[in-house]
């Protein structure tokens, strides 16, 4: 894990990339329109089918608004890791590409896990001073409650339900909710070609809310992980499973006789959590967010990971500072 | 007989049975005589039925009940270990041992081979029948999904863990619960045969206490009328009933006072001891699957909470074990021996726990499945082996204990029915010679 991730984080970790991560930091946010405008596919907003009245579907903020970088490490939340000296970090080890154990070296890695090395590479000078907490979907805001650990990067979807419960940094990553199913499947998205199947989603995720108030459930099967929901469509438990489009590809990378429905029922985006009203380390994050994505590390990252299952390019939504 | 009763008959011939049985005094020692034989037989047939019977449900207990209550705690035993060494083989990944690879196989193989004995000695219309139905069909497709994770996992993804999970779940939720439904049929089966075996024969025994009252009372008319103190024959009856009635009365108690020690100080015990390993094989099972499981679910520490409860909590398992082999200082060592391997085990499934919970799973992994004298894995073992010491001296002690219960009866229906029949022998001899004073 360390000689991949080192490898991964060399550009980021050079003089001369520094110097153009500040050049772009004191430049304000126009990097990630910037980099947005080289990448030519963002999901295909015109093929997403918007499900009204979904509790997730709660406009009361602006999701993608997140406090102003800041480098400052004088805050409290940011001097208690540094006092600690490790940043631990809620992270899934189920999510195929995003954060996963190599069963085989034992190593934890994905996309996620390269940003919580980032941030700690930013934050503590060493990427390798991490704790890598694996948290149950369903833990990820009580274990940033208790305060069990620091950041949650668990493809964990930044909305406005939850920002009543958690802070959010910057998004990182836009995706949507998609579906799932064996390639012979007749579904073509949450309409009338799905009623009647039995779908499967993960306990506490997005998927379950949007599904719960959508006029074409029909048999759910609540799962703990959605990698569970794979398992259940081998064994021909469940005909398809909703889930985050970056997951869903995961779990097509791991069975190829599947396929994605094409289309997305909404438009989300992830971000990385801490505990309710941490501005500083908010701003702290952002600030790593911004040089992460503005030095190259993001799309290196997201080639290594993500493009090669779904041949797509991709680029972080462009974030909406507040004071 | 039949010349005297034709020069009795006589002028009173029509007016009935009864009339012509007692119409005269040697007619009447006859008639009695031959009720006093017949309850004499009766005694014996009742006595030879209600031995043989329990003699049957005793055999029972020691050659088909016991051991199929055993043998299914056996299939449960081997049921949670296949899951339990799964777990670890999985956790071992690329480098599972030969060891474990073995471990699991046979337990598969165990399991499977009982399953397959216990479906030959059930009827179908057994209380157990329906759950050896079900684990037959369930073992394979849980064999395959055990592979299938394997599988997965050398491929590098972790659709296999998920896949270990699912196993695990079909195992702990429904084939357990199954093969546990089968274990408290098949010891439902065991009490009910040690019941049958242990009641004493009340109409047996009370029918020859009548039998002896009747005896005697006989004698003394037979006394007062005939002015002859000693009658051989009727002598010789009450002997051989006395001898029946005592033999009867002490055999069953001694028989049935054995087979509730073999109760109370093997079976019962062994049935707790069994209940104890299942129990801890249940905790090893959640330990392992929650390093499986990886943060995926919180459900394995919950199950090792309530588990472990369960298992040394108090009036746990392991306590009640204690207190069922107090009388036995072999079984008592060996259990006290397994309640120090838990306190070992639980402090350091703590101190894995932590190790995991701090994010250092490597250091939970080696902790928990690592060899060496101070990980979880060597606590359990011991665990389970002062288990197994102590079921195996319960089991001995069930065999001796039964054993002496079934031999004190061995001989008691042949000869109790031979005795009755020289009882009522001697009562018609007896009352013959007298009948013949009257020529």
């Amino acid at each position: 894990m360390n000689k991949t991730f080192q490898r991964l984080l060399r550009p980021a970790l050079r003089p001369g990339v520094w110097a153009v991560t500040s050049a772009l930091l004191l430049g304000g946010f126009a990097f990630a329109g910037s980099s947005a405008a080289e990448t030519n596919s963002a999901p295909d907003h015109t093929a997403s089918i918007r499900i009204a009245g979904a509790p997730e579907d709660d406009n009361s903020c602006d999701p993608l608004a997140t406090a102003s970088p800041s480098t400052s490490d004088g805050g409290l939340d940011v001097q208690r890791i540094i006092r600690r000296g490790k940043l631990v970090a809620g992270i899934d080890t189920n999510s195929y590409l995003w954060g996963f154990r190599d069963p085989n070296s034992g190593d934890v890695q994905g996309f996620d896990i390269d940003l919580v090395h980032a941030l700690a590479a930013a934050i503590l000078g060493d990427p390798n001073k991490v704790t890598l907490l694996a948290v149950p979907t369903d833990q990820r805001i009580p274990a940033l409650q208790n305060g069990l650990v620091d950041v949650v990067v668990r493809t964990f979807t930044h909305n406005c339900a939850r920002e009543k419960q958690v802070s959010f940094s910057a998004d990182y990553f836009e995706t949507g909710q998609q579906i799932l199913v064996p390639k012979d499947s007749k579904v073509t998205g949450l309409n009338s070609s799905i009623k009647g199947q039995r779908i499967c989603t993960a306990k506490g995720s997005t998927a379950e809310g949007l599904l719960q108030g959508s006029a074409y459930k029909s048999q759910e099967v609540p799962v703990e992980n959605q990698l569970d929901c794979l398992v259940l469509m081998q064994l021909g438990q469940v005909d398809a499973t909703i889930t985050d489009g970056a997951l869903a590809a995961g779990l097509n990378a791991q069975d190829k006789s599947l396929r994605i429905v094409p289309g997305t029922l909404d438009t989300e985006y992830y971000a990385v959590a801490v505990k309710l009203g941490s501005h500083d380390l908010v701003a702290r994050i952002n600030a790593v967010l911004q040089s992460y994505i503005g030095g190259g590390a993001w799309q290196q990252s997201y080639g290594k990971w993500i493009k090669p299952i779904t041949g797509q390019n991709s680029a972080p939504p462009a974030a909406h500072y507040t004071g | 007989m039949p010349s005297q009763r034709g020069r009795q008959d006589g002028p009173g011939a029509g007016s009935g049975l009864t009339a012509r049985l007692t119409a005269t005094p040697p007619r009447r020692l006859q008639t009695g005589a031959a009720l006093l034989a017949l309850l004499a037989l009766l005694f014996g047939v009742l006595t030879v039925w209600q031995v043989s019977s329990r003699s049957a449900a005793a055999d029972n207990v020691v050659n088909h009940s016991q051991p199929l209550s055993n043998d299914a705690a056996q299939i449960f035993r081997s049921l949670a270990d296949a899951d339990t060494t799964a777990a670890t083989g999985f956790l071992q990944a690329g480098q599972e041992t030969a060891a474990v690879r073995a471990q699991y196989t046979d337990d598969i193989a165990t399991a499977s081979q009982l399953l397959t004995k216990a479906a030959a000695q059930s009827g179908s219309g057994d209380p157990g029948q329906q759950w050896i139905t079900k684990l037959n069909a369930e073992l394979p497709v849980y064999a395959g999904l055990v592979e299938t994770a394997k599988a997965d996992d050398r491929q590098g993804i972790p659709l296999g863990g998920a896949y270990l999970r699912y196993a695990s779940g079909q195992m702990q939720n429904q084939m357990l619960t199954e093969a546990q439904n089968l274990y408290q049929a098949e010891t439902a089966r065991l009490n009910s045969d040690y019941a049958d075996a242990r009641s004493l024969p009340w109409a047996a025994v009370g029918l020859g206490v009548i039998l002896l009252v009747v005896l005697v009372r006989a004698q003394i008319r037979l006394f007062r009328s005939t002015n002859r103190v000693f009658n051989l024959g009727m002598m010789f009856a009450t002997a051989c009933a006395t001898v029946a009635l005592l033999w009867l009365a002490v055999g069953q108690t001694l028989s049935s006072s054995y087979l509730a020690d073999s109760d109370a100080k093997g079976a019962a015990p062994l049935q707790m001891l069994n209940q104890a390993e299942i129990e801890a094989l249940k905790c090893r099972a959640a330990e392992n699957l929650n390093l499986v499981a990886r943060g995926s679910t919180t459900a394995y520490e919950k199950a090792w909470d309530t588990d472990s409860v369960k298992l040394a909590g108090p009036g746990g398992y392991l306590a009640q074990a204690q207190s069922k082999t107090s009388g036995d200082a072999t079984a008592q060592q060996a259990v006290i021996a397994a309640v120090a391997s838990f306190h070992s085990w639980q402090s350091r499934h703590d101190t894995a726990h932590g190790a995991n919970q701090s994010g250092d799973y490597d250091a939970a992994v080696s902790d928990t499945i690592g060899s060496g004298g101070g990980t979880v894995n060597a606590a359990f073992t011991s665990l389970k082996g002062s288990l197994d010491t102590a079921a195996a001296h319960e089991q001995s002690q069930f065999t001796n204990l039964a054993d002496s219960g079934r031999s004190a009866t061995s001989l008691l229906a042949p000869g109790s029915g031979v005795l009755t029949v020289l009882a009522a022998a001697g009562v018609v001899m007896g009352v013959n010679r007298r009948v013949a004073e009257y020529r």
